[in-house]
């Protein structure tokens, strides 16, 4: 009796601080409609290839079947693969940590576990760069299966490339054919708002990514030592923070070359004062508490006093931060391609997609204004809703 | 008096921008070589070095061109061949005069709207809002001004508003108030799209900071004396939370200058937003660093305003003593 007590009892640690933002987050349907909406559009932007393509998932020529599709994944494909796989094991790692482990130690586990997955990630990302060679495949499969010359194949649902132009169809509104019509070059609106989806996620988090490693490390340098390191640095965030941003990014891009890190890298370098300014004042409220002290008259290394010690108290309002600053970078990036700035075609991007909707002879394209702006607002609409939802969640006031 | 070390921080932003950045303008006025020979490319591009300060230390050239700056002289223009300044004296009204509008515009209506909405409380009035305003906050400028050109501009639709430009093409003639009109009339659709983003937020904004005061005990005492309802609301809730909203103001200034750059782009007005655009694509250094430079300066004109405005409206606040 009371061994089977014990046991149960085993794993009740209670209603984890992380359990009950989540589950105050969950009250409200939109919010999660939201997250949903998010999380498909991943699944969306993960799996684009398979999606819209040209190449057919398999083909049979005189009897012999060949895969052009998996053949012509390239690198950037195998990263995002591994990247979200990457994803959902950190995600299964953390739903076993609420099980088996104690909450005291979960923080430290799970922080441990992010390095080695990201490690991990970043060594995948670079192997795959080097090993995975580009290919052009120019076949033209649908030809082929029209012609006769193959006996079957099987396409994807939108069965064009985004790179694929086709001068006969160009400007062309929605139809059967194009469900979302073509643009100045005759390529499918669908297929490149699909791949472009890819753009704007990942530019998202890698610039926020950067912009809160920046923010908390330079926030938590700041608060903890306070006094003249922190007069002078706050007075370098205040020049940070008086440049106008989309100035600065307009500067640094016309000096430098254009590529897709590039803008990530400038949204993230730029965009990082906010971070910098909550972790600065909490880890001030934070330095003089006992724990603090206690860990200081231990010895312990500044690192550890500062990452493990303070930074899980301060974090939670840098993680609202983040998720309005992925609508931030996004609105940005679609901001830059729009002007010209951005990604080098026939890279598709929202942004620039939209810039085509008044076209060359000044004709007005409904359709490449309408969804691409539309997948933009979405976008942008629904991680705002989930950052405000966070932060109702996070806030204690309003927890009943 | 923070102004004078933030100016020149941003100063050194710009340059270190411009000299880390690969290649340098000297390389580029020459265009691709193969028009001279070797030795006379390298005296030709000696001597431009030597011309434009380029052969100095790094610190030595900063020095110089900040002594420029202080005087305005950002030197000539590659494109327009005339100086960068009086380039932007031309530009620089018209940008001023939209964002100052819009500005004006976003106060006007946000202010009673954050008030009443606050007021009326999870009411009709407030959800509508808040979900409208909710939808506002995350529309792209660039779609909306271009939705407008398509819908409300074009000979396809409706043909209401001109699609480019400040005036009409004979407005030079026009008597004043016809003038008006007609530059009112050009104004509407680019001040639109400039005004809904930050009118969004600050109403957003102004309704929490309002929502927290009238649940205040301050509020709670004020309606026990038997004030009515509007005197509690406007003298006492209403006061206090307009703080935070001058706060608001610094971060608007650079939104709303970064927005003019995609709003007059689109509706092709040649203001800072265009040049700095165009400046940009034409790989123009001097204005590109000249619009930041000065990007930057306004910026701090607005938190300067900012600072002021915060010191009138609450007495607590003063600048002589440091905590």
């Amino acid at each position: 009796m009371n061994m089977s007590l014990s046991s149960d009892k085993e794993n009740d640690w209670g209603t984890s601080y992380g359990e009950l933002v989540w589950r105050e987050f969950t009250k409200s349907p939109l919010s999660v409609a939201c997250l949903i909406f998010i999380i498909i559009l991943f699944i969306v932007a993960v799996l684009a290839p398979f999606l819209a393509s040209d190449k057919p998932f398999y083909i049979v020529i005189d009897g012999q079947m060949s895969f052009p599709l998996f053949r012509d994944l390239k690198s950037t494909d195998y990263s995002v693969f591994l990247a979200s796989i990457a994803g959902i094991v950190q995600l299964l790692l953390i739903r076993r940590n609420r099980r088996r482990l104690d909450p005291s130690v979960r923080g430290s586990v799970l922080m441990r576990q992010i390095t080695v997955i990201a490690g991990i990630l970043l060594a995948g990302i670079i192997i795959i760069q080097v090993l995975v060679p580009g290919r052009l495949d120019a076949e033209d499969y649908k030809s082929m299966v029209t012609s006769g010359k193959a006996e079957s194949a099987l396409f994807p649902p939108i069965p064009y490339g985004y790179a694929r132009t086709d001068l006969r169809v160009r400007e062309q509104p929605p139809s059967s054919e194009h469900w979302l019509g073509t643009d100045d070059v005759g390529s499918d609106v669908l297929c490149r708002l699909i791949h472009g989806s890819r753009i704007s996620l990942s530019v998202g988090f890698v610039a926020v990514g950067i912009s809160s490693i920046i923010g908390i490390f330079v926030g938590a340098i700041l608060g903890y030592f306070g006094g003249k390191v922190d007069f002078f640095g706050m007075r370098i965030v205040e020049i940070m923070m008086a440049i106008p941003t989309f100035f600065l990014i307009i500067t640094i891009v016309a000096f430098f070359p254009r590529s897709l890190f590039n803008i990530m890298f400038i949204i993230g370098i730029t965009s990082w004062t906010g971070d910098a300014r909550f972790i600065r004042a909490e880890f001030l409220k934070l330095r003089k508490q006992d724990f603090v002290l206690a860990a200081k008259s231990l010895g312990l290394p500044l690192r550890s006093i500062l990452f493990k010690h303070m930074l899980p108290n301060g974090i939670t309002p840098v993680l609202v931060n983040a998720t309005f600053g992925i609508a931030g970078a996004i609105f940005i990036e679609a901001a830059l391609s729009f002007l010209g700035f951005g990604v080098a075609p026939p890279t598709p991007s929202w942004g620039q997609m939209l810039s085509l909707g008044v076209s060359t002879t000044g004709r007005f394209l409904w359709w490449l204004t309408l969804f691409p702006g539309l997948a933009i607002f979405f976008t942008v609409l629904a991680y705002n809703l989930v950052g405000e939802a966070l932060r109702d969640a996070i806030d204690p006031r309003l927890r009943e | 008096m923070l102004m004078i070390p933030t100016l020149i921080g941003i100063t050194i932003m710009v340059f270190a921008i411009s000299r880390v950045a690969p290649g340098d303008p000297v390389s580029l006025s020459m265009g691709p070589g193969g028009q001279m020979d070797a030795a006379r490319a390298a005296d030709v591009r000696a001597a431009r070095m030597k011309l434009y300060g380029l052969d100095k230390p790094i610190p030595v050239q900063y020095a110089r061109w900040f002594w420029r700056v202080i005087r305005f002289d950002f030197g000539e223009s590659i494109k327009h061949h005339r100086p960068v300044m009086d380039i932007i004296k031309e530009r620089f009204p018209i940008t001023l005069s939209l964002n100052l509008i819009a500005f004006f515009l976003i106060y006007v209506i946000s202010l009673p709207m954050g008030v009443f909405a606050a007021v009326r409380h999870k009411l009709f009035f407030d959800r509508a809002s808040s979900v409208i305003l909710f939808m506002l906050w995350a529309l792209p400028s660039m779609w909306v001004g271009q939705m407008m050109i398509g819908y409300l501009c074009g000979p396809t639709f409706l043909n209401w508003f001109p699609p480019a430009g400040l005036n009409s093409n004979d407005a030079d003639i026009l008597p004043f108030f016809p003038w008006l009109a007609d530059r009112l009339w050009h104004l509407t659709l680019p001040v639109l799209c400039l005004t809904y983003g930050g009118f969004a937020y600050l109403t957003k904004q102004v309704r929490a900071g309002m929502l927290e005061n009238l649940r205040a005990d301050y509020v709670r005492t004020a309606r026990s004396k038997g004030l009515s309802n509007w005197t509690v609301v406007i003298r006492h809730a209403f006061r206090n939370s307009v703080i935070p909203v001058i706060t608001i103001m610094a971060t608007l200034i650079p939104a709303m200058l970064g927005g003019s750059v995609i709003i007059e782009q689109i509706f092709s007005i040649q203001g800072m937003g265009m040049l700095a655009f165009e400046a940009v694509t034409t790989r123009d250094y001097n204005v590109v660093m000249a619009v930041a430079t000065i990007g930057g300066l306004l910026n701090l004109v607005g938190l300067l305003f900012g600072d002021i405005a915060y010191a009138m409206v609450d007495p607590r606040i003063s600048f002589e003593d440091t905590e």
